[in-house]
């Protein structure tokens, strides 16, 4: 379990399992006429350590999201989102430095940071990540309210579960 | 080559989301029934959009091309019109009289012109045209517009003609009151290109403002019918028997452009009977 690789590609397999086995299965149910959903698998994009080149975290997104979309059976939609995750990731991360800097060699979990930086960094990324995504799934700037909506509702729902995962296992890297 | 290189090498990130998200896009509209249809329907409207202004400035260069097809048009439905007629009634058979409703025999046709040159500030104005023997335009001959009448043609050369104006204080047109037959002679008093003057039409007739004032046919040069103006004013002067009309003329000679000459088919059997009558 010390090999890093090993150790991310079972996390991985766990992240895409928990989405596509659990959260999918789940009705969240109408909430005004929308429907939310709950997204957790980015947050193995998130929790990618500081020195993880952009190349390969675009290659992931575009590898994960095709899986999810596989089973939301909805093609393009979520890889599109995390490849714009992965995109934006560097720069969001040099927008929110902390005082003392990064240690490169460290994952973004609330262990190496703190719970307020690790929540900060969570929720601005998972609402690029929600908005974008209902944006490639609605399609259509006419339904810029239902965009706005699904986003709101479903960042609720999403970081509530990425908070629980984060605090149950609360891993260092 | 190497230029290349470095610029792969220092934006391949973005190079590489750029294509992904390309697949992505390709993937979204390519597989998904809902996008696809919005990607078809925004398509089609962008596309209609660009068409569209595209198809404005295509239609603007052809313009001048269509106004021409459009004198052409005019000038061939005013040759159709009733107007231009002969009313060719003839009787066929010796045991009934019966009216030939085929039997109209054209009378008139048009030579659509255009205005070259045009004076209305003057007593004796004139027009020209870029119309002459060549295309058959001989003095004297009507020449209207769309609107009612503009003048008699003058003097013709080989690709030109000088249009008497109504606007001239020369000009005398056979005119009648529309619907009531009154005849009398349009003239003009110069000054004003609005307005000409209705003479000689005898004072017991009722004539009221607002009377339309057509051409009366009674000379060979117009039709009978051609639109000429409105009634404005009308009284009898002292110690006169006839009424003097003042007349809006409908076709404003200061902007006046697409005209259209009237030759008349039978004017050598008019001028014969004048022949005959003057040899008496």
């Amino acid at each position: 379990m010390n090999n890093p690789i090993i150790r991310q590609g079972l996390r991985l397999l766990f992240f895409l399992l928990f989405q596509v086995l659990l959260l999918k299965q789940i009705p969240l149910g109408p909430i005004g006429p929308f429907y939310a959903d709950a997204f957790v698998y980015p947050l193995f994009l998130l929790l990618l350590p500081q020195r993880t080149s952009l190349e390969l975290l675009l290659l992931l997104g575009f590898g994960i999201g095709l899986f999810v979309d596989m089973f939301y059976d909805s093609w393009g939609v979520h890889a599109s989102a995390s490849v714009f995750l992965a995109f934006i990731r560097p720069g969001m991360l040099r927008r929110l430095e902390p005082k003392g800097g990064y240690n490169l060699n460290y994952g973004l979990t609330i262990q190496r940071f703190s719970l307020t930086w690790f929540l900060r960094y969570a929720a601005i990324m998972m609402l690029f990540y929600l908005g974008f995504y209902y944006s490639m799934q609605v399609f259509s700037p006419v339904f810029f309210l239902e965009i706005v909506a699904k986003t709101a509702l479903s960042f609720v729902t999403s970081l509530f579960f990425i908070l629980i995962l984060m605090l149950i296992f609360n891993p260092l890297d | 080559m190497f230029g290349l290189l470095r610029l792969l090498a220092r934006f391949g990130a973005v190079f590489l989301f750029l294509f992904l998200e390309g697949i992505c896009m390709y993937l979204i509209v390519r597989f998904n029934e809902n996008q696809k249809a919005i990607f078809a329907s925004s398509a089609s409207y962008f596309s209609g959009a660009i068409l569209n202004q595209y198809q404005k400035v295509t239609r603007y260069a052809r313009l001048e091309k269509q106004v021409e097809t459009m004198q052409k048009e005019v000038a061939r439905l005013e040759n159709e019109s009733w107007k231009m007629y002969y009313l060719g009634q003839t009787k066929t058979d010796t045991a009934k009289m019966r009216i030939d409703t085929l039997g109209l025999v054209p009378m008139y046709s048009v030579v659509e012109a255009q205005v070259i040159n045009n004076s209305v500030s003057g007593a004796k104005n004139m027009l020209t045209i870029n119309r002459g023997r060549k295309h058959g335009v001989f003095p004297p001959m009507g020449v209207i517009t769309s609107n009612g009448i503009v003048g008699i043609v003058r003097h013709s050369t080989e690709h030109f003609s000088s249009v008497l104006s109504v606007l001239n204080t020369q000009t005398r047109i056979s005119a009648s009151v529309k619907g009531k037959g009154y005849f009398g002679s349009l003239v003009w008093k110069g000054s004003d290109p609005r307005h000409a003057w209705l003479l000689d039409v005898p004072k017991h007739n009722p004539v009221h403002p607002g009377d339309t004032i057509e051409t009366s046919g009674f000379s060979t040069l117009f039709p009978k019918g051609v639109l000429v103006g409105v009634v404005r004013k009308r009284w009898v002067p002292s110690g006169e028997s006839n009424y003097l009309i003042q007349v809006e003329l409908s076709a404003d000679l200061t902007h006046v452009n697409q005209v259209y000459v009237v030759k008349n088919l039978f004017k050598k059997e008019f001028d014969q009977l004048e022949q005959l009558s003057a040899n008496e």
